[in-house]
């Protein structure tokens, strides 16, 4: 009967679906260690392809610890992680994950001294304020796998069109202030008709070329502490927001001016207002932006930048009083405190730290290594790739990286992110052309949700 | 005779056979949706924080809600501007769209597969195409509409506007609903169709007393779950503006979702949810009641 | 009575009407479409056009003396003409004539606008997609799980809905208001508690929390099909069982063939949900072996974006299955006439 053809086929089916199911354990297993890669980079084909060749080779090296990759999209990362950490089956590792993703799931992480110390374990030849960044309270969370600075990066054919001389590349040059970056980037903000900025019959409508590139949501802290403000946004002991002071509103300022009354940044978000649907985030290649201030990871962009036009790399400027920050995003690793393994989990980290492993996952991951012994070896790759780019830039941008990193730990850590995010929204929209406004109205919302934090902490 | 099965006194045979037809359902609602819900009403009444326990704080969550979170009030007032438009916009296109496309118009299966192609393009993509539309700078819309001398706005990028952009964006897929109209529209009888002709009835009048009541069910369960699904509205807004710029379009899932996910506020979110659990039973329990007046079933033999 | 002349008029009148409504209608559907398909053509080095061009447009390049040379539209002595740059000085460039290399002019360097530019499609990345994942599996994976959730769909969700329709049942009307009510709860809360009840079963990383509810009934399908249900007359019901059919046969024999149209909608729905489902997958599975075709195309939408074009390219071909199943099966339930009446 047709029923019986039917059941028949369906439970056949089900038992093929069934391989699908895990298999029962077996004897004496050797210890599964579980990295999840999502929180940063490291979903791209090419670099899942490099952690399963980690993988592998470590698997044949420790018969006893099996560890394999689970990669998640950036953006269904939180989704992910959260339903695991709420069902229990968080994995050991994250890697690689950056400050940011440190601080979303703050409590998660053990504190990595005790095994430092048991294995005097050699950290001197991490370096740098990276180093520092997953340091919190004397918790170390985590050792600096890749470090991003933050230069800037600009366009040679723009500035050679308009005659303007390029930016200097050494730090702390006198005269290169954010004052100057303004003025230099009104020369090469270009409308319809070839007039700069700096022209009086600028027509600020038609905007075919800007001068600069702007900033984007995560660094708002950052470019607070270009201004001399309070770069935590709240007191050391985190109860009392301070985001209204004289640094936070001259940031916020200087933003709702780029675009409203300067007119050299486009409105929003610099990868939002000058890229297309299928190309890339990439204000500076669509040769439209002169000057663009980004992290050292937009280095996935420098083919597309090399076919359109010749680029280089200058310091940072100084704020208005000679404060230089360039901000630094850093990538590390982080243990749970849900594993089961933690010092297997130790071992494996222990294995791609090691010099010749870590300098496979920065060039894979696009970072400058977190050790110095390998950095020289980074610039001289990177001088032998494109000898008409000043490599070494990066290498001292290190040197002004902010403290704390501005996307360090806060209470109410995503509210407060989302708050600030809306701040950055408001000025570069322009929505808000007063940032002494907004940047009091950002306190008073995040001074809320920071007292409701404490208020139910407990801790 | 009312004959409509809910309401008489069942006999021993019906009620074994409707417990046997209907069992599926039961087990499954048993076993997989009667923990979760009840998981999530417990989880409503406590204060839960990933990676903390539950701690029971009786209705603290539901009162915040209402008087201390204008976040949550603002991602009603969004949802319900939302769903004033888009419900009834879509039951009306939807069924326009399904008629028109029953009639003998040539080319009709390819018109039909274009309408329908939107809904089985994926939410993300889907996302990324309309962002780039709206795009004012460079976006085919704000081109348009410089054509004729309008300066456009910044749609998705401008709170004041982002909440337009995304209802016309949803109208997109109204094809999707066309669906079960045309199904329906099938399953009405030609005879009444020819015996109307006879009777010298125009397209109109055929329209008004023939289609529409035999398609009451239909528009009925439409209606109700085009309720239903604006509520619960996610991913399509998601894509295209996260529930920014500054709230404007924070549906109420996407404030849930954030509340749940990124704060890691699990006792509040599912206080969330079962407000909006509520809300929508609510709304739909009206428009049953209001059913009997107007969805009209071919077994209801009435008065 | 209405003349037959003036009744044709009246239809021809509303088929045209029909028509062009239709079909302008069609043209904004489609625009978003045509851009996924050209964007599917396009690469790295397509150019940003204001407004956006559908078609694909890069950047004319020649080779001259064994590289690719940009090519411009340049005002040499009046004339403009196309040339191509071959060496670059502060503020002047030197530009050669793409048909006579040698012949070279030193000219004011010129800005990105007045590059020339071609259409440029790139068929190879479909190819690319295919190559970067392991598509066959994905497809099978994902033939599989639809086979088995459209079958669990379809028998549950009839013999639910038949239920409700047709039978009588102490509180039925309770138990429909919380049928109804189960697809009210938001999912995102329902989720973790889900999660949790899978995983103590142990059934995390595998496809059974994906099929199994399936063979449990849906709300939406029952609710819908127990709609149709309602608008066959029970008269049918009342003939088939003087003939001394049992509520099975009936359900068989007389209700199903009713049910025809809507069961073939109810499939489609179902297989292109579970096609077009990443969300579910991505929740439960965390072996890349187990993954269907809808997470693995997920690996395009990376997190600096710059693979848009593959992205376009692997999104329409997601696309493409569902569009051609749905053309081909509207015959099932668009069908020119349906017959009711009982048979004598």
């Amino acid at each position: 009967m047709k029923v019986s053809i039917l059941l028949s086929s369906v439970l056949s089916l089900v038992l093929l679906a069934s391989c699908g199911a895990p298999a029962p354990a077996g004897p004496a297993e050797p210890v599964k260690i579980t990295i999840f890669v999502g929180f940063g980079t490291g979903g791209d084909p090419a670099q899942v392809e490099v952690h399963r060749k980690l993988a592998e080779a470590f698997n044949a090296a420790h018969p006893g610890i099996q560890v394999s990759f689970q990669t998640v999209l950036n953006a269904d990362h939180v989704t992910k992680f959260t339903t695991m950490l709420a069902s229990d089956t968080v994995p050991d590792i994250v890697m690689p994950v950056g400050v940011q993703g440190v601080a979303e799931f703050f409590d998660e992480w053990i504190d990595l001294t005790p095994y430092i110390q048991a294995d005097k374990y050699d950290t001197s030849d991490f370096y740098g304020p990276a180093k520092e960044a997953h340091t919190y309270a004397g918790r170390v969370i985590g050792l600096p796998i890749g470090v991003y600075p933050q230069v800037v990066f600009y366009n040679k054919d723009l500035f050679d069109r308009s005659g303007v001389s390029y930016p200097p590349k050494k730090f702390a040059t006198p005269g290169w202030t954010y004052d100057a970056l303004v003025q230099m980037a009104k020369k090469l903000t270009l409308d319809k008709k070839g007039k700069n900025a700096a022209d009086p019959e600028f027509d600020g409508k038609s905007i075919v070329q800007y001068g600069f590139g702007g900033w984007e949501g995560g660094e708002l802290r950052g470019v607070v502490g270009k201004f001399d403000g309070n770069m935590r946004g709240f007191s050391d002991d985190y109860k009392k927001v301070i985001m209204n002071d004289a640094g936070w509103k001259a940031a916020l300022q200087f933003m709702a001016d780029s675009s409203l009354v300067w007119k050299i940044t486009p409105k929003f978000s610099s990868t939002a207002a000058v890229t297309g649907t299928f190309t890339a985030g990439d204000p500076l290649g669509t040769n439209k932006v002169a000057l663009w201030e980004c992290y050292s990871w937009a280095s996935y962009l420098y083919e597309n930048w090399n076919k359109n036009f010749t680029w280089n790399v200058a310091a940072v400027p100084a704020g208005p009083h000679g404060t230089i920050i360039a901000q630094a995003n850093d990538d590390t690793f982080a243990i749970s405190k849900h594993s089961k393994h933690p010092k297997e989990a130790w071992e494996v980290m222990k294995w791609l730290l090691d010099p010749p492993q870590m300098a496979q996952l920065t060039k894979s991951y696009g970072a400058i290594p977190g050790r110095k012994s390998l950095a020289d070896g980074w610039l001289s790759e990177m001088k032998a790739s494109n000898p008409n780019v000043d490599w070494d830039v990066f290498i001292e941008s290190n040197n002004y990286a902010e403290k704390p990193n501005a996307e360090s730990w806060n209470p109410a850590y995503r509210q407060v992110w989302d708050e600030m995010q809306k701040a950055m929204d408001q000025v570069t929209s322009g929505g808000a052309a007063d940032g002494a406004a907004v940047a009091e109205a950002l306190n008073a919302k995040v001074q809320g949700y920071t007292d409701e934090y404490w208020k139910t902490a407990g801790k | 005779m009312k004959t409509n099965p809910m309401k008489t006194t069942p006999s021993k045979t019906d009620t074994w056979w409707a417990l046997f037809f209907l069992g599926p359902w039961l087990i499954g609602f048993l076993v997989f949706t009667l923990g979760p819900m009840a998981a999530s009403l417990w989880f409503s009444v406590t204060r839960f924080t990933l990676p903390a326990a539950p701690v029971f704080v009786g209705f603290d969550n539901y009162g915040k809600l209402f008087t201390a979170d204008p976040r949550f009030l603002g991602s009603l007032g969004v949802t319900f501007l939302y769903a004033g438009v888009t419900v009834p916009a879509g039951l009306i296109l939807g069924f326009a769209l399904a008629y028109f496309l029953n009639l003998k118009i040539p080319f009709a299966r390819f018109w039909r597969t274009l309408y329908y192609m939107p809904a089985v393009v994926t939410p993300v993509i889907t996302g990324t195409l309309f962002i780039g539309l709206f795009d004012p700078r460079h976006g085919l819309i704000n081109y348009l509409l410089a054509q004729t001398g309008v300066a456009g706005p910044d749609w998705l990028l401008d709170p004041r506007y982002a909440m337009y952009a995304v209802m016309l964006i949803s109208l997109w897929g109204v094809g999707g609903g066309m669906i079960i109209y045309l199904a329906g529209l099938q399953s009405i009888s030609t005879e009444l169709y020819e015996a109307a002709d006879l009777d010298g009835a125009s397209p109109t009048h055929r329209l008004w007393k023939i289609t529409l009541p035999l398609m009451s069910p239909i528009i009925f369960y439409n209606l109700v779950v085009g309720i239903i699904g604006t509520f619960q509205l996610f991913t399509q807004v998601w894509v295209l503006t996260k529930g920014g710029p500054a709230s404007s379009t924070e549906v109420f899932n996407i404030y849930l979702y954030k509340t749940a996910f990124e704060y890691q506020n699990m006792g509040y979110a599912s206080a969330q949810a079962w407000v909006l659990f509520l809300l929508i039973l609510a709304l739909t329990a009206l428009v049953f009641k209001s059913s009997s007046t107007w969805v009209y079933y071919e077994n209801e033999v009435k008065g | 009575m209405r003349s037959s002349l003036s009744k044709k008029r009246s239809e021809a009148r509303e088929i045209l009407l029909a028509f062009v409504l239709v079909a302008l209608g069609a043209v904004a559907i489609l625009i978003p479409v045509a851009y996924m398909v050209g964007g599917s053509f396009a690469s790295r080095d397509t150019a940003l056009l204001s407004p956006q061009s559908i078609i694909p447009f890069e950047a004319k390049r020649i080779t001259i003396d064994g590289q690719p040379r940009f090519v411009y539209r340049v005002i040499d002595a009046g004339r403009e003409r196309e040339m191509a740059v071959v060496d670059r000085k502060q503020g002047t460039w030197v530009y050669a004539d793409p048909n006579r290399p040698a012949d070279r002019k030193e000219l004011p360097a010129l800005g990105p606008e007045a590059r020339v530019l071609v259409p440029t499609l790139h068929f190879d990345n479909f190819a690319t997609v295919y190559q970067t994942i392991p598509m066959l599996r994905y497809l099978i994976n994902t033939v599989i799980m639809i086979v088995l959730i459209t079958v669990g769909a379809l028998v549950s969700n009839v013999m639910v809905a038949y239920g409700f329709a047709r039978f009588r049942l102490k509180g039925m009307g309770i138990l429909f208001v919380i049928l109804l009510a189960t697809i009210m709860l938001p999912s995102q809360v329902t989720l973790i508690p889900t999660f949790v009840m899978f995983k103590v079963l142990g059934w995390n990383n595998s496809w059974i929390p994906l099929i199994l509810p399936a063979f449990f009934a849906n709300a939406w399908n029952v609710f819908l099909i127990r709609q149709f249900l309602m608008g066959i007359p029970k008269e049918f019901d009342e003939a088939a069982k003087i003939d001394g059919c049992g509520p099975i046969r009936i359900l068989l024999l007389v209700i199903l063939p009713e049910l025809k149209p809507i069961l073939i909608t109810v499939a489609l729905f179902t297989v292109i949900y579970v096609w077009n489902d990443f969300f579910n997958p991505l929740i439960y599975l965390q072996d890349p072996n187990l993954y269907p075709v809808s997470l693995g195309l997920q690996t395009f939408n990376s997190l600096h974006g710059y693979f848009g074009y593959l992205n376009a390219a692997a999104s329409l071909m997601l696309a493409l299955p569902p569009v051609i199943i749905f053309f081909f099966s509207q015959k099932y339930f668009i069908q020119g006439t349906v017959v009711s009446g009982i048979k004598g």
